[in-house]
């Protein structure tokens, strides 16, 4: 499979630097620390390659711009970018909070998956393979 | 086994002539058996919504009326592979919550009309514990069920006889286990991490005391939810557990209560850096 682009958003560096451990080898991961960076390196993705990442793993409670905000924005610029649905990032929020609120509106701003932090890397690896864009690992 | 009277077993296959003759054989051997037809409805009758985990229920009764899964591996709305893997992931998250005790694991056992070593490797990964080539004779199954239920027996009476924290409550200050899993025994990645962990938890802390100082309740709430976002990541269950518990009570409005549980955070805090510390110096981690 091609080498992935892979954004990982979190305010904490411990759970950016695991999920990049755990997602290096896919391919190139951009590590931001805020929702204001992500937002900045998904329209510079846009603008420059004129394609979406293919996966963005992001945390939701973080101060300025939360993650559904960024969320939003995402779904936001990939329509004006005229991305389509098949193409636009497969988005996992990586977040603490397990909570029905959080969790509906992850979904109703249309990200993919919702993984509960600390993720195990197999869980994660799992996920990626029901969405199809890693194979499964052995 | 947490209920008392029969075995239980869960039985899911979608061929309705295969459901009844295997109802009939595990009856005959004494246990007793709930038959569904396929992997969807399996979870559910474990108490687990295969649309959602986080929509699963948070009563363990139904999960725990089960001594074994007994499931075929080809079925429509859902195989075994994936009813399976999801069970796992699932159980992963009640240990995390604390609503199972880490050495509880439904024993499962698959079964395939395709040879077993094309196979195996796949139930494996899934979470399985053993397969069954069909067909089968009633004495193949009975020894198969007999021996990963005492297996699983063998595994709670040894975790059981584990010396206990004094608290029982207590959970690890860090957990060894997960942690290298975590860094995939990469002994620079932790380093690196448990350094960011070190470093930096002091400084979110002394943002919590300045918040509790303040009662502002929203300050504390996002500094113990940084805390407890790494402390996750290092095993730190307890420090993780305390951090939460404050956010908590701070979201919710209890500044008084989350102030006066700073103490516990940081206590929790001490306990896992110096465990930690030992655990680097010892050499016990990658």
């Amino acid at each position: 499979m091609s080498q992935l682009r892979i954004l990982i958003v979190d305010d904490e560096p411990v759970a950016g630097k695991i999920m990049n451990s755990y997602l290096k080898s896919f391919g190139t991961c951009d590590v931001v620390t805020s929702g204001e960076e992500a937002v900045a390196c998904f329209e510079a993705m846009l603008q420059e390659q004129g394609k979406s990442y293919d996966l963005v793993c992001l945390d939701i409670n973080m101060p300025v711009m939360d993650g559904h905000t960024v969320l939003k924005k995402i779904r936001e610029m990939e329509e004006e970018y005229d991305i389509p649905p098949s193409d636009s990032a497969r988005v996992i929020m990586t977040t603490l909070m397990n909570d029905a609120k959080n969790m509906s509106d992850a979904f109703l701003n249309r990200c993919e998956i919702y993984m509960v932090k600390p993720i195990r890397k197999v869980d994660l690896l799992q996920q990626l393979s029901h969405l199809g864009i890693v194979e499964q690992a052995s | 086994m947490v209920h008392s009277g029969k075995i239980r077993i869960l039985l899911a296959e979608d061929d309705t002539v295969s459901r009844t003759l295997l109802d009939h054989m595990i009856c005959g051997l004494g246990y007793s058996v709930t038959a569904v037809a396929n992997g969807a409805e399996a979870l559910r009758t474990l108490g687990i919504n295969p649309d959602c985990l986080e929509n699963s229920l948070r009563s363990m009764a139904a999960y725990e009326a089960f001594d074994l899964m007994l499931i075929d591996l080809n079925m429509p709305d859902m195989d075994g592979f994936e009813a399976v893997a999801l069970l796992r992931s699932m159980e992963e998250r009640w240990r995390g919550n604390g609503l199972l005790r880490p050495d509880q694991r439904l024993p499962v056992v698959g079964m395939s009309a395709t040879n077993r070593a094309s196979e195996w490797d796949a139930c494996q990964n899934a979470g399985m514990d053993e397969l069954l080539e069909k067909p089968f004779h009633r004495d193949r199954l009975g020894a198969v069920l007999g021996q990963q239920l005492d297996q699983s027996r063998s595994a709670a009476q040894t975790a059981q006889a584990l010396p206990q924290p004094a608290n029982p409550d207590e959970k690890p200050s860090i957990n060894v286990a997960w942690l290298r899993e975590a860094v995939n025994n990469d002994p620079d990645l932790l380093c690196e991490v448990a350094a960011d962990f070190r470093k930096l938890t002091p400084v979110y802390l002394s943002g919590l005391a300045a918040a509790a100082s303040r009662r502002s309740g929203a300050d504390m709430a996002q500094s113990a939810h940084k805390i407890a976002g790494s402390a996750s990541y290092l095993g730190a269950e307890q420090l993780c557990a305390e951090a939460k518990a404050l956010e908590r009570l701070a979201r919710e409005g209890h500044t008084e209560e989350a102030a006066q549980a700073v103490s516990l955070v940081q206590t929790a805090f001490d306990r896992a850096d110096a465990r930690l510390a030992d655990l680097l110096q010892e050499g016990l981690l990658p």
